[in-house]
């Protein structure tokens, strides 16, 4: 198995066993995109839209 | 896959190009230090992965170590390179490694161009080939989170650990964006406000209990501080407007007067923008032309007298012809056709009037509209500013109010004041003025007497409103902040003077109810990426576990035992481990090293280790991950592994080496030590490993130089020795005459050296070579023959055990041959 292979793995594994919805989108980001940043602008768009949420 | 050889040039120490054989069971590299030898281990650590650990492990100081790859005195033309043989069995593999710019690497397998190599994808999660003194330091001798990560790099999990490192990033430095700030800013602002006020602080203890208390419990306990003051039979709905009309009517009664200055709207704003550009517009080349035209209906009146005049006297005329209608005299027809021409002109002159006349209307109403604009225009600015001007004649009082608290925020809305007063006066001068060339222009056109200089004027004026408009504007979108603050800083004294503090801090809260919520939900999902970086940490710190307790763990405590001595006092290492914290979780980013004191376990094995048992360690652990593992190397590089050994410790490291050749493993061993290299290659004599010696150093790179692994001659004596002694047994007897066939290659090997200026490895050498280059060297025919027969009747004492010791002459006379041979390698006497 590469190192790739590997992290996808684990990285599944961690998508798979996640109930919490933000985890799930967090590591959905991680998958397409294993970078930080990516993770990091999924978070931003979750507190946007709970700041821009409508009453 | 085992190393054949390495070339390399421009790279390192490397400037020239240097060509290097291994031998395929050891090699061993001696020079001293700074002589290039770490240039041969970075050469291939580089060429397999594409950088070196040394680079690696500096990461926080890359600028540094930038273009470090590249020899400074290579040529600037030309492209550094590795190239490497690899064999499996009798396949080969060639790599070869370009450096380009930027530190990046183009690379050739077998000639051919490819992206990665191929054992990249079979195994690339195998244990790196390479035991770097540099390195063992920072396996163990580190922060238990620089020993996690450089675990990780050599049982090739490093990727897992840079997942793990990302989701600590994410959950330990992520800024969120400038509005998720400001929200939670605000509401902690509030919930701050309401720290140490004695009614509120069950509210402030409640919203700062985040995980036990809910919205609803802060809210609960709110709307109870709030009954204090409206009493307890207060309907829910009535609370907020209750405590607003509370708060107004105590502060009313300190100061009446609101500082307000709102800033323009958006649709104002656009407004103002189409009225400037209307006003200083408003006096084209086209509206001055058709004023002017206007000036010929002065005489309006008189062309419609004279059109009447002429239509009756026409009338009277086709009556009584040849009678004039006027006083009655006789007419001839000539007078008579005058006064019907008379009447034509009037006629058309009367309609042109007309058409004149409905062009005044239109100017008329563009005077209107302007007047409309002009009058709405001026009516914005002052209702904007109203309310704000009208806190001028109260200033004195507001002085008493800030000075002491807030002497700052006095001091911008006083001057704002004045100048939003100032800029409407002005503003005001210029609708006047504007107000009255406008009222000329108008008057001129009633009374039929336009001048180009009254509405050249009234654009003029209008020009300057336009300018004053627009600096009024600027005035009041400069003074807005002073008024936020001032106003801000007047409630909050007003809220002291009139005791309404905490009904501030209420009414605020019960108006800001959706941003505390949502400020706790974006507190609620940053602590769940906290729980996320937990969970990744548990997940990745197990799989390390899995791997470091089991099979590592036993696989190094074996070569641990092996280079323990008898001497050494029971204090020894016995396992890796990743500790757990009180809650029973796996500790993130931390692996334990155990050691034991005579049978105690001790707290910190790192620091109750000595500094050589730690490097002794250090090596079984590389040693140990690289044999357990399903590894696609062959080989293994040890870089100056002795280091703070003393010399009990270095005789067993020998015997370790030693064992990692005889399981198969293929080893590279450098070292600066040179007494160290002869007791290894001594206590390896049988193995006849390749010897290089490094014996000079310049700016072309490293002299690297074939050593015998041992004096032929001593060889011989030994091989003598072992056929004389009639005890020798048959595996002795195998074993001198394997060495006599290693004498023979060694020296052919010389032989060509000499007569064809060229090295060919002895180790490498089969009875073909050798027969082939002894020809080429022009010895005899006869000892040729005898030097295949050496190799010809090689016997193996695994195959002829019974009688082999009836060989025991055959290696005699083939121990005379090779003597023959290496007489030829003797200087001739004159």
């Amino acid at each position: 198995m590469t190192r790739k292979e590997s992290c996808s793995k684990f990285i599944k594994q961690l998508e798979q066993e996640a109930e919490n919805p933000l985890h799930k989108r967090i590591l959905r980001a991680y998958s397409k995109d294993s970078s930080v940043e990516a993770m990091e602008d999924e978070l931003s768009r979750a507190l946007l839209e709970v700041v821009n949420r409508a009453d | 896959m085992r190393i054949k050889s390495l070339s390399a040039e421009g790279f390192r120490g490397f400037n020239d190009h240097r060509e290097i054989h291994f031998d395929e069971r050891l090699t061993v590299f001696y020079a001293p230090n700074s002589y290039g030898k770490t240039s041969i281990t970075e050469a291939l650590e580089w060429l397999l992965y594409g950088y070196t650990s040394k680079v690696r492990s500096a990461d926080y100081s890359k600028d540094e170590y930038k273009d470090s790859y590249r020899n400074v005195h290579y040529p600037d033309d030309g492209i550094p390179c590795v190239t490497a043989i690899f064999g499996n069995g009798s396949e080969e593999i060639t790599l070869r490694s370009e450096l380009l710019a930027n530190d990046q690497c183009r690379r050739y397998l077998d000639g051919k161009e490819v992206a990665r190599w191929p054992f990249e994808n079979d195994n690339s999660l195998a244990p790196k080939p390479f035991i770097l003194q540099h390195a063992l330091k920072n396996l163990l001798l580190v922060k238990p989170s620089d020993r996690y990560q450089a675990f990780a790099s050599l049982l090739g999990l490093d990727d897992l650990e840079e997942v793990e490192r990302h989701f600590i990033s994410l959950a330990t430095k992520y800024e969120p964006p400038a509005e998720v700030k400001r929200l939670c800013t605000e509401v902690e602002g509030m919930f701050a406000a309401a720290e140490g006020k004695a009614t509120l602080a069950n509210v402030s203890k409640l919203y700062k209990d985040k995980a036990g208390k809910s919205m609803n419990d802060v809210y609960a306990a709110v709307l109870a501080a709030c009954k204090t003051y409206l009493g307890t039979d207060v309907e829910q709905g009535d609370v907020l407007p209750r405590l607003i009309s509370l708060r107004n009517e105590k502060a009313r009664a300190v100061f009446a007067m609101p500082i307000k200055l709102d800033a323009y709207s958006e649709q104002q704003t656009k407004q103002q923008e189409l009225d400037i550009e209307y006003f200083a517009g408003f006096v084209t080349e086209e509206l001055l032309t058709q004023y002017l035209h206007l000036a010929a209906l002065a005489t309006v009146n008189h062309i419609h007298d004279r059109a009447r005049f002429f239509d009756l006297g026409v009338e009277l005329l086709e009556k009584s012809p040849g009678t004039c209608p006027l006083c009655g005299r006789p007419l001839d027809d000539t007078l008579a056709e005058h006064i019907r021409e008379c009447q034509r002109q009037a006629n058309s002159e009367q309609q042109q009037s007309d058409d004149l006349d409905k062009q005044r209307t239109q100017v008329k109403q563009t005077l209107t509209t302007l007047r409309q604009k002009l009058y709405a225009n001026h009516s914005m600015h002052a209702e904007q500013a109203k309310d704000f001007l009208a806190l001028k004649p109260s200033l004195e009082r507001l002085r008493g109010i800030l000075a002491e608290a807030h002497p700052s925020e006095l001091r911008s809305v006083e001057t704002a004041v004045h100048r939003v007063d100032d800029a409407n006066q002005q503003l005001g001068t210029a609708y006047q003025t504007a107000s009255g060339a406008m009222n000329a222009v108008k008057v001129s056109v009633e009374q039929s007497r336009e001048e180009s200089s009254v509405l050249k004027q009234l654009g003029e004026y209008l020009v300057g409103y336009a300018s004053q408009a627009k600096s009024f504007t600027a005035t009041v979108a400069a003074s807005i902040t002073a008024a936020t603050n001032a106003a801000n800083a007047l409630r909050q004294e007003l809220d002291v003077r009139a005791g309404t503090e905490d009904v501030a801090v209420l009414i605020q809260l019960l108006e800001n109810r959706k941003k505390v919520e949502r400020e706790r939900g974006i507190d609620r999902m940053l602590a769940e990426v906290k729980d996320l970086r937990r969970t990744v940490d548990q997940l990745a710190s197990t799989r390390i576990l899995e791997v470091i307790a089991g099979e590592l763990t036993s696989g190094v405590l074996g070569w641990y035992d092996q280079i323990k001595t008898s001497c050494d006092p029971e204090v020894h290492f016995c396992g890796f481990d990743v500790p757990r914290t009180k809650t029973g979780e796996l500790k993130a980013r931390h692996i334990s090293v155990n050691a034991v004191s005579y049978g105690k376990s001790l707290p910190s094995a790192v620091s109750s280790l000595s500094e050589s048992k730690l490097n002794a360690l250090g090596l079984c652990l590389c040693i140990g991950s690289n044999m357990n593992a399903d590894c696609p190397f062959g080989f293994l590089i040890i870089d100056d592994p002795i280091q703070s050994l003393d010399a009990a410790h270095e005789t067993r490291f020998n015997d370790i080496l030693r064992e990692l050749v005889e399981q198969g493993k293929q080893v590279v061993v450098l070292s600066h030590n040179k007494s160290w290299i002869n007791q290894l290659i001594a206590h390896c004599c049988s193995l006849n490993g390749t010897f290089y010696e490094i014996t000079g150093y310049d700016k072309t790179g490293p002299y690297i130089r074939w050593q015998p692994w041992e004096k032929t001659q001593a060889r011989l004596d030994t091989i003598d020795a072992i056929v004389k002694d009639n005890n020798a047994d048959s595996a002795q007897l195998a074993r001198a005459e394997a060495e006599l066939r290693y004498v023979v290659c060694e020296a052919t090997s010389d032989l060509f050296e000499r007569a064809k200026g060229e090295r060919k490895p002895p180790n490498n050498l089969g009875c073909r070579d050798v027969i082939k280059m002894l020809t080429e060297c022009g010895v005899a025919a006869k000892l040729i023959d005898r030097v295949r027969q050496i190799f010809a009747m090689a016997d193996d004492a695994h195959h002829a055990p019974v009688d082999y010791a009836a060989q025991r002459e055959r290696i005699a006379r083939f121990h005379s041959y090779a003597c023959e041979l290496c007489n030829l390698l003797k200087p001739k006497r004159p």
